[in-house]
């Protein structure tokens, strides 16, 4: 009884200090941006201190009115429109929790908590030069962009006068483990990109001469690469497993804007060595991570402006146009800066020679662009089509797949020649002979395979896929040989050239994802089958009886399941594909939703949908057979775990 | 009553922390190194 008569009390005090929490943090910021200009204007350490300052109470701001969602989200306190919206009585816990995410004001509320834990983490950077101080006040700007959002447009302290009874509760769809981490893993990749722009225009800023923003921001453009290619893998998983289509990538215009950051940042991370090791593509290595982080904004914006159709649509909100006048704003600036300050960002030394590492690199950047660019008209062609047409023209995976199949080769190619060469000259006639070998070895394997695939497709990745993995096992085989020679011990050989074998790793993960969605996408197959009770069917060599169905009733939803036996050469998998309708209404656009069965073996995966019951009392299946999909989860894991240790071996 | 304490409260304790470095003799402060 207490209780309840504290409650409305409790709950408004909470919002109310909440609200009080956005507020301060914004005036600080404003505050904080004031003290870095005029204490840069004037050289004033007292004044650079309190912009600092300003970012340390920020973060204890933040991060206080973060956990203040999260309570309410856990507690389920309906007075809190942002809760209300997204959660239910219903809903277990860990999705709760996971609400802080899945709705806009939420979202934003954390994209602004991360990025002052990354600026803050920025803060104790050594040694404090003007570079440091210009890249703190970039990011604080924009976090002050962030938190202005969640203050005066999109509140998650929104109080409601008529508290309801029970919540709208989380789409069912984003009721899954991979979704519910997806996007958290996904914004801590896209907001780690802020540091090396902020460090890139802050070098541009403050007329570093040096090449210490690409230095210093490596382990940070590994970080964001790291939890991009993490989300990006989740993000596929969960596709795979809930969207129940029977794949794991649709060229989903939110997928493509996630994708596009990923592709600048590899290819930055590529054209990087060519200045960390010899002071070239200066001007480049600016223009390309501003190119990442103006899409990872660009993301943003598709994503919440809801310009663009997509299976991600239940994340617009009314946020696209301050969007659009920051990213205007932010990419006007960049630019009018690189512009100003252009000559002294320029390249100290020139490429000598064609056959080199560096203009590989430039190659691989090439192709890197050209795969960005496809994506990024393919994304935009909608919008295009019905400004000039008034029609909106969707584009089909064929014209992603038409594009980047001959760029992938070609970056595969490269993969395998442009680590063993050269920086500034390499010299053909040796370079060939290293290649001789492998290349014979590839192709007299490609000859081999080719009597168990016959698609020339595939028989090109596999080749490439074969040099690759040679020329990483020579280049392995030559390394130990040589230094066991010289009586360096395993380990020894390991930690002096680990950067080498993690972009190894990293390569020959790369290699076994393309392979992974090469033979899933030539040789998958889909059938549709009818059956009732006890019957059974024949699709190509696969046998499947539908043994029994059965119904379930929850407080939530009411099942609809199938057990199916499926027979592949002598051997049975039991699968349990089923069906749910939700009961209570709520926040889903949707009330209907499948739960694939799937049988994953490392040949293949067997992946049944049950599409509804049909009046005469029979039921509606969708059988998929994709081969080799388990070489696409194991290749992306090898990849980012290359990614994290290189991260832990660095040592700047 | 208590909604406006707390509101003062947090201002204050943010407000006093921000500002701390123009009380602070200037020898305490960080020195930026305004070479590049």
């Amino acid at each position: 009884m207490r209780m309840n008569l504290f409650q409305p009390i409790r709950s408004t005090l909470l919002n109310s200090i909440g609200e009080t929490l956005l507020f301060i943090s914004f005036l600080t910021g404003l505050a904080g941006l004031a003290s870095f200009f005029l204490g840069a204007l004037k050289k004033d350490d007292v004044l650079i201190e309190v912009g600092e300052r300003s970012i340390v109470t920020i973060f204890f701001l933040l991060t206080s009115g973060t956990f203040l969602l999260i309570y309410l989200l856990a507690t389920k306190d309906y007075s809190n429109a942002y809760v209300a919206k997204n959660v239910s009585n219903d809903l277990p816990f860990i999705y709760s929790i996971a609400s802080l995410w899945a709705g806009q004001e939420g979202s934003l509320l954390l994209w602004a908590w991360i990025l002052s834990i990354y600026s803050l983490i920025l803060k104790y950077s050594k040694p404090y030069k003007t570079l440091l101080c210009s890249t703190q006040s970039i990011s604080l700007f924009i976090l002050t962009f962030f938190v202005f959002l969640i203050v005066f447009v999109d509140s998650p302290f929104e109080v409601l006068k008529n508290v309801p009874l029970n919540g709208r509760g989380l789409n069912p769809i984003l009721q899954n483990f991979y979704m519910a981490i997806h996007p958290l893993t996904l914004y801590v990749g896209y907001i780690a990109l802020t540091i090396p722009f902020a460090f890139a225009l802050g070098s541009i800023i403050s007329k570093d001469k040096t090449d210490n923003w690409v230095i210093r921001s490596k382990k940070w453009t590994y970080f964001s690469w790291i939890f991009l290619s993490s989300g990006l893998l989740l993000g596929s998983r969960w596709a795979y497993l809930e969207l129940g289509w029977g794949g794991y990538w649709a060229w989903d215009p939110v997928e493509n804007v996630a994708l596009m950051p990923w592709l600048a940042l590899t290819a930055f991370l590529h054209s990087s060595m060519a200045q960390e090791t010899r002071s070239l593509l200066r001007r480049w290595n600016i223009c390309l991570i501003f190119l990442a982080f103006f899409l990872s904004i660009f993301g943003t914006f598709i994503t919440r402006s809801g310009l663009i159709s997509s299976v991600h649509s239940f994340a617009q909100s009314s946020i696209g146009p301050y969007f659009m006048v920051f990213i205007i704003f932010i990419v006007l600036f960049s630019l009018f800066m690189y512009q100003k300050n252009k000559k002294i960002i320029s390249s100290k030394e020139d490429i000598l020679s064609l056959l080199s590492k560096e203009n590989f690199l430039i190659f691989n950047n090439i192709f890197f662009l050209v795969i960005t660019l496809t994506v990024f008209l393919g994304t935009v062609f909608p919008i295009i089509s019905e400004a000039i047409t008034g029609e909106k023209i969707l584009v089909g995976p064929t014209f992603y797949d038409l594009v980047n199949f001959p760029n992938v080769l070609l970056l595969m190619s490269l993969m395998s020649v442009a680590p063993i060469i050269p920086w500034k000259d390499a010299k053909l006639i040796p370079l060939l002979k290293y290649i001789s070998k492998p290349i014979l070895a590839s192709a007299v394997l490609t000859v081999l395979f080719s009597f168990v695939f016959a698609s020339l497709k595939v028989l090109l990745v596999l080749f490439l896929s074969f040099f690759v993995t040679i020329i990483i096992l020579q280049d392995l085989f030559i390394d130990f040989r040589m230094h066991t020679s010289r009586g360096l011990r395993i380990h020894e050989i390991l930690d002096k050239k680990s950067r080498r074998y993690c972009a190894f790793l990293i390569h020959f993960g790369i290699i076994l994802l393309v392979v992974g969605i090469t033979l899933s996408s030539v040789y998958g197959t889909k059938s549709d089958l009818i059956l009732s009770k006890g019957e059974s069917s024949v699709i190509s060599k696969y046998r499947i009886v539908l043994v029994d169905t059965y119904r379930k009733e929850s407080e939530s939803k009411s099942i609809l399941g199938a057990k199916l036996i499926l027979s592949d050469q002598g051997k049975d998998f039991s699968l349990y594909p089923e069906q749910n309708i939700y009961k209570y209404e709520g926040n889903r656009s949707i009330n209907k939703e499948t739960e694939v069965a799937i049988y994953n073996t490392l040949r293949k995966d067997y992946y049944i949908i049950l599409i509804d019951e049909l009046e005469d009392g029979r039921f509606n299946f969708k059988i998929y057979i994709n081969p080799w999909v388990s070489l696409l989860w194991i290749g992306s894991l090898i990849s980012i775990f290359g990614g994290i240790i290189m991260i832990i071996r660095r040592k700047d | 009553m208590l909604e406006t304490i707390v509101v003062i409260l947090i201002t204050l304790t943010s407000l006093s922390y921000l500002f701390y470095p123009f009380v602070q003799s200037k020898s305490q402060v960080k020195q930026v190194d305004w070479d590049n």
